[in-house]
């Protein structure tokens, strides 16, 4: 049965990590790194479990609390951008990897 | 009855995900996402994390999807499929996550596989409580001041330069 919710969970980082190399709309790379942090999440529920120790469930509780914080600065990055670039595009923001921002 | 929830659970939180990457607007990815979000809530309180269902359901599902539905419906999505063009790089970045997947689902069907009795209240709030003041004080607090840091970041970089 472990290694059932392992799998789950295997799969679900491997979608997240899909959506992130094969999409360029920027909210749904947004979303797919939230899907990475839950896979992460629910694998450090999984081994609270197995150990039948509390650690685990309190990190899910602090990666939960990281997203959230990661939530409302990529949001607010995002809209800026698209203030900026009027696009959604992620081609479109390389002023980071091409060092030349204005 | 425990087979049962796992399986229609994990099928729906593999489906919502799936959703997620294939969808052509962001909105219904989001949408497909917030079904994968409640499905894994319900894997939690299968592992015996009742408090963690009920942070799952009301911090993510609640409010960080509900953020996220809410700020896109500001913008005017054109409906242009965003996809990244096949190319052979893209592929090879898709297919070394997927052999390595294949390599831990292999390993995976070595482990010994079974979970123990739980004892009595494990994951209840009081108890995860205590654990969490006595064990994970520093954390907590780091938690709470990287939370605030966010909320200044934002107001800084959505109210600050911009007006001037």
């Amino acid at each position: 049965m472990v290694e059932n919710y392992i799998f789950v969970a295997i799969l679900l980082f491997v979608i997240g990590i899909c959506g992130v190399i094969l999409r360029k709309n920027i909210f749904t790379i947004f979303m797919s790194i939230e899907l990475m942090l839950n896979a992460v999440a629910l694998l450090f529920a999984i081994f609270a479990r197995v150990n039948l120790n509390l650690d685990g469930q309190v990190i899910v509780m602090l990666v939960i609390a990281i997203a959230a914080a990661e939530a409302s600065f990529g949001l607010a990055l995002i809209t800026l951008l698209h203030k900026s670039k009027q696009t959604l595009n992620i081609d479109s923001f390389k002023e980071l990897k091409d060092g030349n921002a204005s | 009855m425990e087979n049962f929830l796992f399986i229609n659970f994990s099928f729906l939180a593999i489906l919502g995900a799936l959703g997620l990457i294939s969808f052509k607007a962001p909105i219904h990815g989001a949408l497909s996402m917030i079904v994968s979000l409640v499905a894994i809530a319900g894997l939690y309180l299968l592992l015996y994390a009742k408090t963690l269902f009920l942070i799952q359901i009301v911090v993510y599902a609640g409010a960080i999807m509900v953020l996220s539905v809410f700020v896109m419906m500001f913008f005017n999505i054109k409906s242009d499929s965003l996809w990244a063009k096949f190319s052979f790089i893209q592929m090879l970045q898709v297919a070394l996550p997927l052999v390595v997947f294949g390599f831990l689902a292999y390993w995976l069907s070595l482990m010994p596989s079974s979970f123990e009795i739980v004892p009595d209240g494990f994951g209840d709030i009081a108890l995860l409580g205590k654990y969490l003041f006595f064990n994970w004080g520093f954390s907590f607090e780091m938690i709470s001041l990287l939370l605030t840091a966010a909320l200044v970041g934002v107001v800084a970089i959505l109210k600050g330069k911009n007006n001037g």
